[in-house]
Order: C-alpha cells, then sequence, then structure tokens
C-alpha cells in the first residue's frame, strides 16, 4: 500500500536546525548533587543554632549557671560589643513579649469582669452573692472586735500597790465585797468601795458619781481600775444639767444628756491611766423595767465602745441574752438560782458568777 | 460497595450528611476527651453534671471566649491551609535563598519566644 503522495523529506530527529539568535534559554538546573544539598543544609542548621545562642545567650547563660552552678562558657564572649548586641536583642524580644500578652491577659480580665457583671449572675442571686459578702465581712468585723476586746481585756493589770476602785449602786454593794474578799485574801490588793444603793447617774442631786469618781481618783493615785455598775436607778426623766430642764426618758436628748455623763467619768478615768470595767445592767422580772434596761444596755455599750473601756455584760453571764429574764441559771447541767426574789438584785451565787467574770478580767502581777 | 465507599457513605452522601458526620465525630471526641482527662470516675461525672446544669449564675475566673476564638481561627484555617501546602512548597523553592534562610529563622525565634517556659506536659504522657 503506497501514500498517493510519498513524503520526501527526512526524519525530524535527523533534521537540523539553527540555532535561534533572538532567544536566550534560562539556566539549566545543574542536577540534583546529594554532598552538596547535605553541605547546604548542615550550613544553614549550624547558622540558625549559632544565630540562635546569639540572641538566647542571656537565657543560655542562666541555665548553665542554674544547671552547672558556674559561669557559662558564653561568657568569655562578652566582652565584645557585637556578641552583646545580641543579647539586648533577646531581652527588647521577650520583653515586647511579655508586654504583648500582659495586653491579653489584661483585656481577658476586663471581658471576664464585664460579663461577670452584667450577664453571669442574676439579680437574685447577685443579692443572695451581696448578703453572703456581707455577713462575711460582719463575721469578719466580730473576729476583730473579738480579738479586740481579747486585747484590752489583757490590759486590766494590777499590780502590788495598786488599788481596784468600785462604784455602782445595789448591784455593786453586792458583787464588790466578792472581788474585794479575793483580791486582798490572794494578792493583798487593797481596793476602794464607794458603791451606794439607790444611785445612778439620773440624779447628781442626790448623788453625783462623776464628781465622786474625780475626787476619788485625784486624791488616791494608786487607783489603776475602774469598775462600774450601775442603771436600775436611772430610767427616769432627769433634769438637764445646765438648762435644769426636764429630759424625757428614752429621748435622743436624754441619750445625749446620760452619755455624757458617762463620758465625764470615763474622761475621768482616761487622764489618769486608770482602765475602765463597766458591767452593763442584767434582765429584769419586771417588764417595764426590763425593756428600760435593754435600752439602757444600748446607749451604755455606744458610749462605752467609743471610749475603748471593757464592757461585761450581765446578761450573758446570766444566760438571759434573750433579753427574757429568769431567775435560773443552767450550767453544766445544773440550775442555780441567781436572783433574789425582787427580781432586780442577785443571789449569793448571782453575786459570785459576776465577780468571778470581773476577776477573769484582772491580771495580777507581782 | 467496597469497605471505603461504606465508610465514607455518609459524608459522600449530601451536604447534611457532611455536616451530621463532622458533628457527630467532633463531639465523640470531645465526648471521650473528658474521660481521657478526667482522672477518676467522679471527676468525669463531675464534668458532665457541670456541662448539664452550670449554665445560669456561674462566674467566669478567665475569658473563655480567647481560646475558643483561636480555636475557630485555626479550625477555618487548618483546610485552607492543608489545600495550600504543595503552593506554599513551590513558592519557598522559588524566593531565593538569602531571602527565605532570614525570614525561617524570623519564624524560630517567634517560636522560641512564645513557647512556654519549661518542658510542656504532653498530652500522651498521661498514659
Amino acid at each position: 500500500m503506497q501514500t498517493s503522495n510519498p513524503s520526501t523529506k527526512t526524519p525530524v530527529s535527523e533534521r537540523q536546525y539553527p540555532e535561534p539568535k533572538h532567544i536566550k534559554l534560562g539556566e539549566i538546573e545543574p542536577p540534583y548533587d546529594h554532598g552538596s544539598t547535605i553541605g547546604y543544609l548542615l550550613f544553614v542548621l549550624c547558622l540558625f543554632a549559632v544565630a540562635s545562642i546569639w540572641i538566647m545567650q542571656n537565657s543560655v547563660n542562666a541555665y548553665f549557671l542554674q544547671t552547672y552552678h558556674k559561669d557559662s562558657p558564653l561568657v568569655a564572649l562578652d566582652k565584645y560589643p557585637a556578641w552583646k548586641t545580641g543579647g539586648q536583642i533577646g531581652d527588647a524580644l521577650y520583653r515586647a513579649h511579655g508586654n504583648f500578652t500582659d495586653a491579653i491577659v489584661a483585656k481577658n480580665t476586663a471581658v471576664a469582669e464585664y460579663f461577670n457583671e452584667h450577664h453571669a449572675y442574676t439579680p437574685e442571686y447577685k443579692h443572695i452573692m451581696a448578703q453572703k459578702a456581707a455577713a462575711e465581712a460582719a463575721e469578719r468585723a466580730r473576729i476583730a472586735e473579738e480579738s479586740r476586746q481579747k486585747e484590752l481585756a489583757s490590759q486590766y493589770v494590777l499590780r502590788t500597790g495598786d488599788e481596784i476602785f468600785f462604784a455602782g449602786d445595789s448591784m455593786m454593794q453586792g458583787v464588790a465585797p466578792h472581788v474585794q474578799q479575793y483580791l486582798q485574801k490572794n494578792y493583798n490588793i487593797k481596793s476602794v468601795n464607794l458603791s451606794k444603793q439607790s444611785t445612778g447617774l439620773a440624779y447628781p442631786s442626790f448623788f453625783d458619781w462623776p464628781k465622786t469618781i474625780e475626787e476619788t481618783l485625784a486624791s488616791n493615785p494608786n487607783i489603776k481600775i475602774l469598775a462600774v455598775f450601775l442603771g436600775p436607778n436611772d430610767p427616769w426623766d432627769m433634769p438637764d444639767l445646765q438648762t435644769k430642764a426636764r429630759l424625757k426618758f428614752q429621748t435622743p436628748e436624754w441619750e445625749s444628756a446620760y452619755r455624757a455623763r458617762m463620758a465625764t467619768i470615763l474622761t475621768a478615768a482616761k487622764d489618769r491611766g486608770v482602765k475602765v470595767i463597766w458591767i452593763t445592767p442584767p434582765n429584769m422580772k419586771k417588764q417595764q423595767l426590763n425593756e428600760q434596761m435593754i435600752y439602757l444596755n444600748r446607749i451604755m455599750k455606744a458610749e462605752l465602745t467609743a471610749y475603748g473601756a471593757l464592757i461585761i455584760d450581765s446578761r450573758e453571764l446570766l444566760g438571759t441574752s434573750n433579753d427574757v429574764y429568769n431567775d435560773y441559771l443552767v450550767k453544766d447541767g445544773e440550775t442555780i438560782k441567781m436572783r433574789s426574789s425582787d427580781g432586780i438584785h442577785f443571789s449569793v451565787q448571782g453575786q459570785k458568777l459576776i465577780a468571778e467574770a470581773l476577776q477573769q478580767q484582772l491580771t495580777i502581777l507581782p | 460497595m467496597d469497605a471505603k465507599a461504606s465508610r465514607n457513605a455518609l459524608y459522600n452522601h449530601s451536604w447534611l450528611g457532611k455536616v451530621i458526620g463532622i458533628f457527630v465525630t467532633v463531639h465523640f471526641v470531645v465526648f471521650a476527651f473528658v474521660f481521657f482527662r478526667a482522672t477518676t470516675w467522679a471527676e468525669a461525672m463531675g464534668i458532665f453534671e457541670a456541662l448539664l446544669y452550670n449554665h445560669t449564675n456561674v462566674g467566669w475566673a478567665a475569658n473563655p471566649l480567647y481560646m475558643l476564638s483561636i480555636f475557630l481561627i485555626a479550625w477555618l484555617l487548618y483546610p485552607i491551609y492543608t489545600k495550600a501546602t504543595p503552593s506554599i512548597v513551590k513558592i519557598g523553592a522559588r524566593i531565593p535563598k538569602i531571602v527565605l534562610i532570614p525570614v525561617i529563622f524570623v519564624l524560630l525565634m517567634t517560636v522560641i519566644i512564645f513557647a512556654p517556659s519549661g518542658i510542656p506536659g504532653f498530652i500522651y504522657a498521661n498514659f
């Protein structure tokens, strides 16, 4: 079989073309050479290692010192400024990193705070949390107050030759002798007992406690502690000291006048470096008198706290912290009668109980 | 239908199948990770309980959106990166070595600077 037009051309492979002068072919890639590739890789790795150590030199030095407890060999290069430059670059990078991460942390904290403030809690839950926080704060304050009271208590010191001064009404007349006897018998410490029935702070024209106390403290410099126990004779309208106007009991005017009289006593004691232990009145059998004593307790405490005087609450001692009068105290399974039948004064056991509480507050030093 | 085709049957079925497949896979891994990470059964149950019930009145100690957004970016970039890997290699081959080496060095320094100090606890070290 023959084609109609048999080719006269020679086969393609055998043809010769002239090199085109106007086209420049790119350099032909040299063939893959294993040795030079390995060499190149090694060079780059070494370069990276040296450059890394140059920049991280401070970290390397710190690590070396920490691990081997001697200077790293790199320290020898410190004399070349060019070498130190790398360390400065590294420090700058770490500083920049620190600032960057600090900014992120600050931003994240702000986001979390915003969420907690606006979206995390329902109003009811927020209320509960606030109450909890307030209760915790109150508990902390209570503990602080307790330790403060303890510290105050430790400061009620009597040394040989010191005296203690008892002021008050018939309640004190019952309590003071027990303490006096205890101090005299055990420590040979003398005391002054001016307690007088039917007295208080309401009627200075009948008996002026602030004046008496001031005079006694002035005349007897051995007195280091003043113990006061009064109140049941005071819940009445009383005359103002200057104007003689009638101040109605349980009015703000009455309260400020009463507190001023207490302040006179407390200031007189403070001025002479005399510590004050003030026993606040107990609950009373008669309902009206009981309520009056609860009121008096409150204003006494306010004034005494302001002066940093030691408060002994006789209600707590007698087990009537709930402000309900009780003739008896149940202690260690025993029922002890604390009060006399008038519902105001104490049985001998009651007197002793309060006397012991007072004694516990005293530190006797030779 | 051979084994490989049946394994990918849901994924190849439709876009919805694809979504369901990814969803189920991711959630299974996440579910299993709770047991992987917790040291006791009670701890794992505690995590599930928190996941189910701690949706109100829980304050943030830190900002969880930060890591979540980084994960999200990584999640979105990952398929792009896998697809683009050959082209990145090609570009790298074309850049002159005198430029490429400093660029790689800067990347290395960045990794070193950002690396947490000390030896990071490797996840499988828990086994």
